[in-house]
């Protein structure tokens, strides 16, 4: 530009001057209007991104506390201060950074963040305390929403130049995620049946089911090489309470039908109870569903020393319905396929949920699911699959309980296809379309909604 | 030299429009981000967008949010922004058949639970 002025007018060195001048200030006003759109631009990005970050730690820090809300075993209901939280202020710390740092956004060398705010609140918006990166104390227990706050600062590109002199921005977001109880569930918390293995920790789902009915997953094969594409190698089940399969004339001591639960442990486990003087599946059943409830992943084990099955265990199955917890829980193995589906179906008949087009009769039915325990070693030249403590020979050890999970099955061949096949079908128990309640968090489930 | 300040001129008013559309488009996704939010009144999300947006004349009338207050979760809320620019070059001006240029963003979420 400078050489256009002075090609025009090599003989007036005045006006040339004038021109000089004139062109400082367009290129300062110019430099401020591509510094507005430049570095306010990149100013409002930064805010996206900080608002993006603040409402993914909020969900996240709210989240973890959603799933870790713990009840002691005689309640039901988590009333104010009744129920509180396994995960410390160290770990809602933890996830809240992590997900503030991966939602931040461009990696500018010259960003600089201030350590998060992350503030407590119950269900009435009242302040309870407010976390610092150090504190590892427990989470209030009345806390029902978590607020998250950060501020960021940056250096402008342009604005930083004489004239504007703006050589930094800074720019926040604050969010506030609440912990809502999830809707009334269109069924009643179900009974537990019998739990089986997880096998390689993958649920395998049928995609052609019969007509009108959800996907399914196969539970049971009398033969796990059938190829049917979904968890022919689920072998083993495991009984316990007046369901317990003690339908072999050889009450447990056989090796197709041994008994798994002796105990519970070891001490160092966090939550080991004594078991009782004479476990029975019901003591089992309670520890186990208060286990599930509060997030645990329990491990139970069977020692050699087989406790002798009840003296009635020998008159099931015929009054399979009478009620009486007498019987300790067990493993059932193969070649067992018909007794176990008659079990099933009785219990369908006496307990069901409902009628549907798929296949009738049917009840929802909590599904445990355990997996080996890494400790273990399978037995691979036996079938079924066992795996065992190498020091106790085929006695199945310690496993480790990996999902809960309703499914339906029916009273009629959708689930009971033959003898050896037992199929159940994937279901929803929640009631659809229907909003979380309001107050505190539940101990059986939460969803997080942001409200800030 | 004329013709040197008026693309000087015009280059200043793009600059100028560039960045009122930028300061549309994140008004809007403020508004969207609020509106969310199902305790949200209609007018809350206004005042929002208005505050959050300094340099931007904004009124309630520019921002329009729909569906109306109250909002049903899990369905989807839209709110637009709309600003007229005026460009101060008068040649751009007379380019514009109203003698200015309608800024619209919009910006569409999910309602919490």
């Amino acid at each position: 530009m400078s050489v256009f002025g002075r090609s025009s007018h090599r003989a007036t060195g005045p006006r040339s001057g004038q021109t000089m001048a004139v062109f400082a200030l367009m290129v300062t006003v110019l430099l401020g209007f591509v510094a507005l759109a430049i570095d306010l631009g990149f100013t409002y990005s930064q805010r996206r991104f900080s608002q993006n970050a603040a409402d993914a730690g909020a969900i996240a820090g709210a989240r973890l506390l959603a799933n870790s809300v713990y009840a002691p075993p005689s309640v039901t209901t988590c009333t104010p201060g009744v129920c509180s939280f396994t995960a410390t202020q160290k770990d809602v710390w933890d996830v809240v950074v992590r997900y503030l740092d991966e939602n931040k956004g461009l990696n500018l060398a010259s960003a600089s963040y201030d350590p998060p705010t992350i503030i407590y609140k119950d269900v009435n918006k009242n302040r309870l305390a407010r976390q610092t990166a150090t504190s590892n104390s427990a989470v209030p227990s009345t806390t029902a929403m978590i607020q998250v706050r950060r501020q960021m600062s940056f250096a402008t590109f342009l604005a930083g130049v004489p004239g504007i002199g703006v050589d930094t921005m800074e720019v926040g977001a604050q969010a506030t995620a609440q912990i809502k109880p999830v809707e009334t569930p269109i069924y009643a918390p179900g009974p537990t049946w019998p739990m089986t293995r997880f096998d390689n920790d993958t649920l395998g789902v049928d995609r052609n089911p019969p007509a009108n009915c959800p996907p399914r997953t196969l539970f049971w094969t009398g033969n796990p090489s059938a190829g049917t594409g979904t968890t022919a190698s689920w072998k083993q089940l495991i009984y316990y309470g007046r369901y317990s399969a003690f339908i072999n004339t050889n009450k447990g001591l056989a090796s197709n039908h041994q008994q798994l639960l002796t105990g519970f442990g070891p001490t160092s486990d966090p939550f080991y109870n004594a078991p009782p003087a004479n476990l029975q599946g019901q003591d089992v059943q309670t520890a186990l569903e208060f286990w599930f409830r509060n997030g645990y992943q329990g491990k139970i084990f069977a020692n050699p020393n087989y406790a002798a099955p009840p003296a009635d265990a020998n008159n099931e199955p015929s009054p399979w319905q009478q009620g009486v917890h007498g019987d300790k829980a067990e493993v059932v193995t193969g070649n067992m396929g018909n007794n176990m589906s008659s079990a099933m179906q009785d219990f369908i008949r006496n307990n069901p949920s409902g009628t549907d087009s798929c296949g009738g009769t049917f009840a929802i039915v909590y599904m445990y699911m355990w997996s080996p325990n890494s400790a273990e070693s399978w037995v691979n030249n036996r079938t079924p699959k066992h795996f065992r403590n190498p020091n106790q020979g085929q006695a199945i050890d310690r496993v480790t309980f990996t999902r809960k999970q309703p499914f339906k099955f029916y009273n009629s061949s959708t689930s009971f296809t033959n003898s050896s096949e037992i199929w159940g079908y994937y279901t929803s128990i929640e009631a659809a379309d229907l909003p979380p309640t309001s107050g505190p968090p539940s101990s059986d489930a939460n969803t997080v909604t942001l409200i800030e | 030299m004329i013709v040197f300040f008026l693309l000087m001129l015009i280059v200043m008013d793009l600059g100028r429009g560039i960045w009122y559309y930028i300061a549309v488009a994140n008004a809007a996704r403020e508004g969207s981000r609020q509106a969310i939010i199902r305790t949200r009144t209609d007018g809350e999300v206004k005042t929002w967008v208005i505050d959050k947006t300094p340099g931007l004349p904004l009124t309630a009338s520019s921002v329009v949010v729909a569906p109306a207050a109250p909002r049903t979760a899990k369905t989807a809320v839209t709110v637009t922004v709309t600003y007229n620019f005026t460009p101060i070059t008068p040649m751009m001006q007379a380019l514009l058949s109203d003698g200015s240029l309608s800024l619209t963003s919009s910006s569409k979420m999910t309602v919490e639970q």
